[in-house]
């Protein structure tokens, strides 16, 4: 017989639970420490205010730097395999066409969806988008040269991109649709937008998804609908309609020249596929900003928050009104790390790294099967990488799965991004 | 208001697992910090749930941060065992306390919390995932683990009572 105490757990982890649980803590809080805490909290407060305001203009820097990344990025992905060959004949035709683009996202900690709006203008290779706050971008995406313009500030970031294969220097979204096929747009009826009845066409392959509703009468798109995934953006459902086709435009407005009375800073973008290596820097980069451990996650709710950490951006000046092209450089460096998940990278990625520090020992924080290997590669918090890593011997630690290219194909920086980035 | 009402809970949960006063005035303080920046940023639904999940988190944090974590026993667990009915069953449940304490600083943190937050703090698995921005599967999945996890942990050596026998008094 058990001479056990009734109510008493036998098992060890229950009864040290009950026991922790059940412990008498001294009376408190003390208040000397209710006062030192309200004080604190007044402080904090009157130290946010101020660093709102200062740190008003550092935000669109990074704004900025996303702004002209998530531009190319996008610019960059491989064009859709969808089309409806009526709808495609017709926009191959086109010569030039204007759209908005309206996204709608989940901000981390909000409880209200966020929209942001872009309006954009495509005219053969050239594209120029206008986004709240004054910026204005023209990418020429055959020669991959490109001009910010931050009309407030008065100052101009003149951009070119090196290694970017030819034909993805081709890409925008006429482009794209110049190189659909004609099969893959599956037919879902015919519904009413604004009073006119519109023709439905899913694309849904290759993890790309995207809905196009046309005019039957002129086979030319009115109103598109995708969902962009992608690992530096929050996950955003993306409308874009108010189209106006061969409109014409002003020729001015496409120029890559910098306007009189702007200050000019270059910025140079390594357009190839981003390597292991590179994302081995981000995730340096990441834990040095984030306290020496890595981020929660590895998507834009984990990294945004710590962008504003790095060394390289947060050498931004109280007294800076403009972004920094070298800051605008380094930080693309962690951009790249973020786009490493590809197709054309490998697939099956992982990431473990939450709460894990750098330089831990055999600990691994990221893994994945890069393409056309049979094995894995790990990657451990002191960034040494293990490969011909067997499926059978993957860490079993919790992680999160990457995607890989499950993005929208267009060629527009998304207000989402933009406008989270921008913290409003 | 917030920190009238709520201050006690904050206090007892940075207390439990932390035992120091230094630690427990600065989790005190940077949990309401935190809250406020969160309140900034949003609305809050559950302020008892929000400052119990950040004191938490605060609290495993610094435990774990603390280089050398010594098993110690405080004045006031001295008092409580010279003064119990049943000093024998407080020494064992005293040194069981810091077993599970070492053992939480093992764990993966997510895991930690959520078994903090459930099995200390006794918050549901709803409040938990809601808190977390878990699934109530998720959390019951991570919990199942942490579980086991400190099961193996409190009677492997490193954490076991041979190591509880080097316990300071302080």
């Amino acid at each position: 017989m058990s001479n056990q105490e009734p109510n008493v757990p036998t098992d060890p982890l229950d009864r040290a639970t009950a026991a922790l649980r059940d412990v008498t803590a001294p009376p408190g809080p003390p208040l000397d420490l209710v006062n030192e805490t309200l004080a604190a909290l007044e402080q904090a407060e009157r130290q946010t205010s101020r660093r709102n305001k200062m740190k008003l203009i550092a935000k669109y820097s990074v704004a900025a730097i996303f702004l002209i990344a998530i531009g190319i990025v996008v610019m960059m992905s491989q064009p859709s395999q969808a089309a409806f060959a009526a709808v495609v004949e017709k926009v191959q035709q086109v010569h030039s066409v204007k759209f908005t683009v309206t996204s709608t996202f989940n901000k981390p900690g909000e409880a209200k969806p966020v929209t942001g709006h872009v309006d954009m203008t495509i005219v053969g290779d050239r594209m120029r988008q206008e986004l709240p706050g004054g910026f204005v971008s023209i990418i020429d995406s055959k020669t991959g040269q490109g001009l910010i313009l931050m009309v407030p500030q008065k100052t101009a970031i003149r951009m070119t991109s090196e290694n970017a294969p030819k034909q993805m220097k081709q890409q925008n979204m006429l482009e794209n649709f110049r190189n659909m096929s004609t099969n893959a747009g599956k037919p879902i009826g015919r519904k009413q937008v604004d009073g006119r009845e519109l023709d439905g066409y899913k694309i849904d392959e290759n993890g790309k998804n995207m809905t196009i509703w046309a005019d039957p009468k002129t086979h030319l798109p009115v109103r598109m609908e995708a969902t962009v995934d992608m690992p530096m953006v929050p996950k955003s459902e993306v409308v874009m309609d108010n189209f106006q086709w061969d409109v014409p435009v002003d020729e001015s407005q496409f120029a890559l020249e910098v306007p009189a009375g702007y200050a000019v800073q270059e910025l140079s973008i390594n357009a190839a596929k981003p390597t292991e290596a590179e994302l081995i820097q981000t995730l340096h980069d990441l834990a040095d900003a984030n306290a020496g451990k890595f981020p929660d996650t590895f998507d834009y709710a984990g990294v945004n928050p710590i962008v504003k950490n790095l060394k390289s951006v947060k050498k931004v000046p109280a007294t800076a009104t403009t972004p920094d092209a070298a800051q605008m450089q380094a930080a693309m460096k962690v951009v790249r790390g973020l786009t490493f998940m590809t197709k054309t990278n490998g697939e099956d990625f992982h990431y473990a790294g939450k709460g894990v520090a750098l330089n831990e020992k055999e600990r691994p924080i990221f893994w994945y099967k890069p393409v056309n290997s049979q094995t894995y590669h790990v990657i451990d918090a002191d960034l040494s990488v293990h490969t011909d890593v067997k499926a059978e011997d993957l860490p079993t630690i919790e992680s999160q799965k990457l995607g890989s290219g499950n993005k929208m194909q267009t060629d527009t920086a998304t207000p989402a991004a933009i406008e989270g980035l921008q913290g409003k | 208001m917030i920190m009238q009402q709520y201050g006690d809970v904050v206090w007892r949960t940075a207390w439990r697992l932390l035992r120091n006063d230094a630690d427990v005035r600065d989790c005190f303080q940077e949990t309401f910090i935190s809250a406020m920046e969160a309140g900034r940023r949003g609305e809050i639904r559950n302020w008892p749930g929000l400052l119990q999940r950040i004191a938490t988190a605060r609290a495993l944090d610094l435990l774990r941060k603390q280089k050398s974590y010594k098993l110690f026993v405080s004045q006031s667990d001295h008092d409580a065992v010279t003064q119990a009915a049943d000093p024998v069953r407080q020494v064992l449940d005293s040194e069981l306390m810091d077993q599970l304490r070492a053992a939480l600083r093992e764990l993966p943190s997510q895991q930690s919390e959520i078994f903090c937050l459930r099995h200390l703090n006794e918050m549901s698995y709803e409040e938990i995932s809601a808190e977390m921005g878990l699934s109530v599967d998720h959390v019951g999945v991570l919990l199942h683990r942490a579980r086991g996890r400190l099961r193996e942990l409190l009677v492997s050596e490193d954490i076991g009572l041979q190591q509880n026998r080097k316990v300071n008094h302080v």
